[in-house]
C-alpha cells in the first residue's frame, strides 16, 4: 500500500472512529477527554447542595398601595452558619428602584434546602443595591453547619476562559439541578469588576459562577446606572442590548468585600444612624381594630 | 359591591333610548307615575318677569333650604380578600319632623358610617333605615332629640306638574353643598330602553340590580352633576317634586314625587320595600307577531311560575281579570308593579297565550328575594366571606344556603398561601371542625381563634368547590409591622456634583479641568467643614483621575468614593477659581434614603408615616429643629384622611405629645389606641405653615348585620 494510501487509511479510520464515538451507546459518562463534561458533573455532585430556595412575602408599595405578594428566589449559601446570599432585585430592589418611590419589604422569610418543602425561618440582614446583593440569615444553625460555596479561593478567568452557571429547576421539575456553559465575553472594572456573557445563557441573578476548575468566578447581578447616569443613556440602542441580553457576573472579589460589610453591619446590631428599636407586638385582634 | 370615588355618587348615565310613554291604561295604585293634569293653573308659575321669578325662585328656595342636607358616607366594600373604606358625598332632604331624610340608594350603598350637615353647618351621624335599590330610595334618619326641632320640606299631593314648569335642583354637586340650580321640566314620563329598543333596560329581577323597571322619571334641566344625587327637585311652591338621582349631557333625572313618597313609608315601615315575585322576567310583545299580551321571557325553576306550569313563550293577557298588554317596553313597568305590589303569598290569576291557545292558571306569589349579603374580612385569615343568601343559592345551584362563601382571597396571605388554597366562590363549611352553617358561625369560630395567644400553627378548613369537598390547612398571621431592610452602609461626601465634560471644560479655558463640579456642599458635613466649596472642580481622588466621558458617568465621582473605607481621608484634588490645591475631606457613611427609612402602618387609622431623612431636610431646608414623621400614605376614607391629613404632611404633635421620631410616634398611637379618645389633634407641618387636624374615630365600627339590628323601628 502506498504512502498515500495508508495516510488515506489512516484518515478515513479516525473519521469513523469519530463517528462512531459521537453515536456510541449511553456508557460516555465520564471521558478523561472531556474536561467540560467533569467540571460539569462535579458542580452538579459537589455544589448543587448550597443553592437554595428562598419563599418570602413581599409587603408595601407605592403610596396608597397595600400589596402582598407571595414570591420564590434563588439564594445561595455562602457560609457554613447559613448565610445566603440572593439578588437585592427578588427582595424589593427593582421596584425601589422603578417603581417610583415603593418600598417593599420581604417578611415571613424561609430557606428552602434540598427536599424541604416547609423551609426554616430566616431574616434579611443587609442589602446593597448598588451590587444588587441581599444577604439572609437563617434564624437556626444546622447541627453540622450548611453546605455553602466558598469564595475564598475565586478565580480571576480571562476573556475565552470557560464558565459555568449552575441553578435549579422549578418545583414542578423537582428543583433539578442545571449546569450550563458559556465563556467569558468580556470584563471591565467600571462601575465594577464585572465578567460579561454575552449569550446570557448562563447567568442567573444571585447565583455562582465557576470556572473549569470548579472555582468561583462571581455571582449573576444587575449593576445599573442610577438616575442622572441614565439621562446619558437615553435612546442608546446599544445600552438596552447591556441591560437585557447581556449576562453581567459580579466578580467573587466585589462579593466578598461586600458580605464583609453585610456582617459588619448585622453584627453591630445597629447602622450609625440609629434605627428605632423593635415594634411591640400588635395587640389582640379586638382591640381599638375595624375588623373582627 | 360598589366603592366609591370621593364626591362622585351620582351616576352619569349614558342615555341607552328614551322614548316617551304610552298613556296609562289602568287605575292607579300608589306607584302609578305621575298623570298629566289638564287643569293645571297658571298661577302656581311665575309669569316670566324678572322680579316674579327672582321671588318665586326665594320663596321655594326657603321652604326647602332649612330640610336640604349634605350627606358624606363612609362605604365599606371587600375586594382581595380586604375591606376597603371610601367616602362619598351625596344630598337629601328632611320629610319629616322625626328626622327622616330621603335620598338614593346608591348615596348609601355599601355604607357604614352616614354623616348629615344641617342648614345651621352642623354635622351630626345619622343611621340608615333601609334601601331599595329597585327605585333608588334610601332613608336616613337623625335625631330631633339630639338637633332639636327639624324644619322638614313635604312631598307634593298634586299630580299636576308639567313639562314646562319651573324648578329647582338643590344639593351638593362636587361636595360644594348647599348650591341651587333652576330649569323647566322636559318631560315628566321618562323611561329607559335597552339599544335595541326592544326591551326596558335591565329585567334582572334581582334586588342589588335597579332596573328602574318601575320609575318614570321627570326629565329637567336644571343642572345637576355628582353630589345632587338624592337631593330635592323643588317646584315654585316650595314642595318637593322629586328626588334627583342622575345626569348628564345636560340633562337630569329625579323619581317623582309619588313613588318617593310611597317607597319612603313602606321603609320606614318594615326597614325595606317588600315585594312579589312569580320568578319570571317579561318582554313586550313588539316584532313578537301577537297584536296583545306581554310576553313571559323567562322562568326560573321552581319559582311560583314554574310550579303554576307557566312556559317562557307564553303570553300574559289578563292578570286578576284585568286585561293586560305591552306592546312596547314602556308599558311594562306597569305590569311588573301589579305583580310586584300584590302581597306576598296571595294568588294571581292568568289567562295566557300558548301558541295561539288559551290557559288560565294561578300563581302563587313569593317574596322577591334580597341580594346584598352581610360581608366580612378574617385579617389573620387573609379572606372575605359573606352569608349564603337564598338568591346566591338559586343563581349559583347550591344545594343550600349553609356554609360561608369565600368572597375573595389576600394575595400572599394564609388563605392564598395554603395548600391547597382557597379562591373566591368556595363555600366554607368547617374551620377546626366546627361546622360553619352561617356567616355568624363562621366569625364566632374567628373570632374565639383571634384571641389566642399565640395564634394555633394550623387550623384545618373544610371547604366546598364546585361540588367537591375539599380540606387545607391555614396558617393563620397577625399582621406584624415591618421595617424595610437597611443598606450597606459605604462612605460617602456631603456634596453634590455634576460632570464637567471636555467640551464644557475646554470652554471654561482648560480641558485639564475635566472631573466634577461641586454643586451643593451639605450643611453639617465633614465636607462643608473641610472648607469643599460650590464651583470647585475636583479632577482626582487619591491621585486616580477622574474622567468623565458622559453623562453616563455622572455618578463617577460618589461611586470611587464608595469603594474607600468610611472614616478614612480622602485626598480630593480640586481646582479653585484657576488654582489647584489637594484637600482632605473625612469619608462619612451614606445617608439612610427615602426607601429604607423606618416606617410604621398604623391599620385604624389607615396611615403610614416614615422618619424623617437627610435628605428630607436638605430638600425642605428644615433645621434640626424640626422633627415629626412624614406621612407616606392616609386613606381618604380613614380617620387620618377623613381629618384632611395629606401625603408629605410632617406630623409634628399629636394631642399633647410632641413626635420626634418613629419610636414617639409609635407610642403616642399606642396610648391612642388604648385609650380610643373621641377626637385626636394632630398638628402637621405642610409647606412651611403648621396645621390643626383633628380625627374623630369611631373604634370597633359594627358590622352591617348589626348597624341593621340597631336600626330605630318607627
Amino acid at each position: 500500500m502506498s504512502r498515500t494510501n495508508r495516510v488515506l487509511l489512516a484518515a478515513a479510520a479516525s473519521v469513523t472512529l469519530l463517528a462512531l464515538a459521537a453515536f456510541a451507546p449511553s456508557d460516555s459518562r465520564v471521558r478523561a477527554d472531556d474536561p467540560v463534561a467533569d467540571s460539569m458533573k462535579s458542580l452538579a455532585e459537589t455544589r448543587a447542595s448550597a443553592l437554595v430556595t428562598v419563599k418570602y412575602v413581599l409587603k408595601g408599595g407605592a403610596a396608597g398601595l397595600d400589596e402582598d405578594m407571595e414570591m420564590e428566589a434563588p439564594g445561595l449559601i455562602v457560609e457554613q452558619p447559613g448565610l445566603v446570599l440572593v439578588a437585592n432585585t427578588y427582595l424589593g430592589g427593582f421596584m425601589s428602584r422603578f417603581g417610583g418611590g415603593a418600598s417593599l419589604t420581604p417578611t415571613d422569610i424561609k430557606v428552602l434546602i434540598g427536599d424541604d418543602t416547609q423551609g426554616v425561618d430566616a431574616k434579611m440582614i443587609a442589602k446593597d443595591g448598588e451590587l444588587d446583593l441581599a444577604w439572609i440569615q437563617i434564624n437556626e444553625p444546622a447541627a453540622e453547619g450548611y453546605p455553602f460555596v466558598s469564595f475564598a479561593d475565586a478565580a480571576t478567568p480571562d476573556i475565552g476562559d470557560t464558565i459555568f452557571g449552575i441553578r435549579r429547576m422549578g418545583k414542578f421539575f423537582d428543583r433539578a439541578t442545571l449546569i450550563s456553559q458559556a465563556r467569558i465575553s468580556g470584563i471591565t472594572r467600571k462601575p465594577r469588576h464585572i465578567y460579561f456573557d454575552s449569550s446570557n445563557s448562563i447567568v442567573s441573578l444571585g447565583l455562582p459562577v465557576f470556572d473549569l476548575h470548579g472555582k468561583v468566578v462571581g455571582v449573576g447581578t444587575m449593576v445599573m446606572p442610577d438616575q442622572d447616569e441614565m439621562e446619558g443613556l437615553r435612546g442608546i440602542f446599544s445600552s438596552r442590548e447591556d441591560f437585557q441580553n447581556t449576562g453581567m457576573i459580579l466578580s467573587a472579589q466585589e462579593v466578598v468585600k461586600a458580605t464583609a460589610r453585610a456582617k459588619e453591619m448585622a453584627a453591630s446590631g445597629k447602622t450609625p444612624d440609629e434605627p428605632a428599636p423593635a415594634p411591640t407586638e400588635p395587640k389582640p385582634e379586638d382591640a381599638g381594630n375595624m375588623q373582627p | 359591591m360598589h366603592s366609591h370615588a370621593f364626591a362622585v355618587s351620582l351616576a352619569v348615565s349614558t342615555l341607552l333610548g328614551c322614548a316617551a310613554t304610552a298613556p296609562a291604561n289602568e287605575t292607579a295604585p300608589e306607584t302609578t307615575p305621575l298623570e298629566v293634569a289638564p287643569n293645571h293653573t297658571l298661577s302656581d308659575q311665575p309669569t316670566g318677569t324678572t322680579p316674579d321669578i327672582r321671588d318665586a325662585i326665594s320663596y321655594a328656595r326657603d321652604k326647602v333650604a332649612p330640610a336640604l342636607v349634605h350627606i358624606r358616607v363612609v362605604s365599606y366594600s371587600y375586594y382581595g380578600g380586604k375591606e376597603n373604606k371610601s367616602q362619598s358625598v351625596g344630598s337629601g332632604t328632611i320629610f319629616s319632623p322625626e328626622g327622616y331624610i330621603v335620598t338614593n340608594a346608591h348615596v348609601v350603598n355599601d355604607g357604614r358610617e352616614f354623616k348629615v350637615t344641617l342648614a345651621d353647618k352642623r354635622e351630626i351621624p345619622a343611621k340608615l333605615i333601609g334601601e331599595d335599590p329597585m327605585t333608588d330610595l334610601a332613608v336616613l334618619k337623625i335625631d330631633p332629640n339630639e338637633t332639636g326641632p327639624l324644619q322638614n320640606a313635604s312631598f307634593t299631593t298634586s299630580d299636576n306638574l308639567q313639562v314646562g314648569d319651573y324648578v329647582l335642583a338643590m344639593g351638593s354637586p362636587f361636595a360644594l353643598s348647599r348650591s341651587v340650580t333652576l330649569g323647566i321640566v322636559s318631560n315628566t314620563e321618562r323611561v329607559f330602553t335597552s339599544s335595541s329598543g326592544d326591551d326596558l333596560a335591565d329585567q334582572e329581577f334581582d334586588f342589588n340590580s335597579s332596573p328602574e323597571v318601575f320609575t318614570q322619571w321627570i326629565q329637567h334641566d336644571a343642572l345637576i352633576n355628582p353630589g345632587n344625587s338624592g337631593g330635592p327637585l323643588v317646584n315654585m311652591k316650595g314642595e318637593l317634586v322629586g328626588v334627583n338621582a342622575r345626569g348628564g349631557a345636560g340633562m337630569s333625572f329625579a323619581i317623582p314625587a309619588a313613588l318617593a313618597r310611597n317607597i319612603t313609608s313602606r321603609i320606614i315601615k318594615d326597614g325595606e320595600v317588600i315585594r312579589s315575585t312569580l320568578g319570571i322576567s317579561l318582554k313586550s310583545i313588539k316584532r313578537s307577531g301577537y297584536d296583545d299580551g306581554i310576553l313571559v321571557n323567562s322562568v326560573d325553576d321552581d319559582s311560583p311560575a314554574a310550579k303554576a306550569g307557566i312556559h317562557a313563550g307564553d303570553v300574559i293577557v289578563k292578570l286578576n281579570d284585568q286585561p293586560v298588554s305591552a306592546r312596547f317596553p314602556e308599558q311594562i313597568p306597569a305590569v311588573a308593579r301589579a305583580i310586584a305590589d300584590s302581597p306576598v303569598g296571595s294568588t294571581i290569576n292568568l289567562v295566557v297565550l300558548r301558541d295561539h291557545d288559551e290557559l288560565s292558571v294561578s300563581a302563587t306569589t313569593e317574596r322577591l328575594l334580597r341580594n346584598d349579603p352581610d360581608e366580612a374580612a378574617l385579617r389573620l385569615f387573609g379572606l372575605s366571606a359573606s352569608q349564603i343568601t337564598d338568591q346566591i343559592v338559586r343563581a349559583w345551584r347550591l344545594d343550600s344556603n349553609k356554609g360561608a362563601l369565600v368572597r375573595g382571597v389576600t394575595s400572599g396571605g394564609p388563605a392564598g398561601l395554603a395548600e391547597p388554597s382557597l379562591n373566591y366562590g368556595d363555600i366554607i363549611r368547617s374551620i377546626a371542625s366546627k361546622p360553619v352553617d352561617s356567616l355568624k358561625d363562621l366569625l364566632d369560630i374567628y373570632k374565639d381563634i383571634a384571641k389566642q395567644d399565640p395564634l394555633p400553627e394550623y387550623v384545618l378548613v373544610e371547604f366546598e368547590r364546585r361540588g367537591s369537598n375539599q380540606i387545607t390547612l391555614l396558617k393563620p398571621r397577625r399582621d406584624k409591622p415591618h421595617d424595610p431592610p437597611r443598606e450597606i452602609p459605604k462612605a460617602w461626601i456631603g456634596v453634590a456634583t455634576q460632570p464637567i465634560l471636555r467640551t464644557l471644560a475646554e470652554q471654561l479655558g482648560d480641558k485639564d479641568l475635566v472631573g466634577f463640579r461641586v454643586t451643593r456642599v451639605y450643611p453639617k458635613t465633614d465636607a462643608a467643614t473641610a472648607g469643599l466649596k460650590v464651583g470647585d472642580i475636583i479632577t482626582a481622588i487619591n491621585g486616580d483621575r477622574l474622567n468623565p466621558r458622559g453623562m453616563q458617568d455622572a455618578g463617577m465621582f460618589q461611586r470611587q468614593i464608595r469603594k474607600l473605607n468610611i472614616g478614612e481621608d480622602a485626598n480630593l484634588t480640586l481646582t479653585r477659581e484657576g488654582e489647584s490645591i489637594a484637600v482632605n475631606v473625612p469619608l462619612e457613611r451614606t445617608r439612610i434614603g427615602e426607601d429604607e427609612a423606618l416606617r410604621d402602618t398604623n391599620k385604624d387609622f389607615e396611615l403610614t408615616v416614615r422618619e424623617l431623612t437627610f435628605f428630607d431636610r436638605d430638600e425642605n431646608r428644615w433645621d434640626d429643629t424640626i422633627q415629626g414623621v412624614i406621612v407616606v400614605n392616609a386613606d381618604n376614607a380613614g380617620w387620618a384622611g377623613t381629618a384632611g391629613i395629606f401625603m408629605g404632611d410632617l406630623i409634628q404633635r399629636i394631642n399633647n405629645t410632641e413626635i420626634t421620631d418613629i419610636k414617639s410616634y409609635r407610642d403616642a398611637m399606642d396610648v391612642i389606641a388604648k385609650d380610643q379618645p373621641e377626637r385626636v389633634t394632630f398638628v402637621v407641618l405642610r409647606g412651611q405653615r403648621t396645621q390643626f387636624k383633628f380625627a374623630e374615630p369611631s373604634w370597633k365600627p359594627k358590622t352591617a348585620e348589626e348597624t341593621a339590628k340597631e336600626a330605630p323601628k318607627p
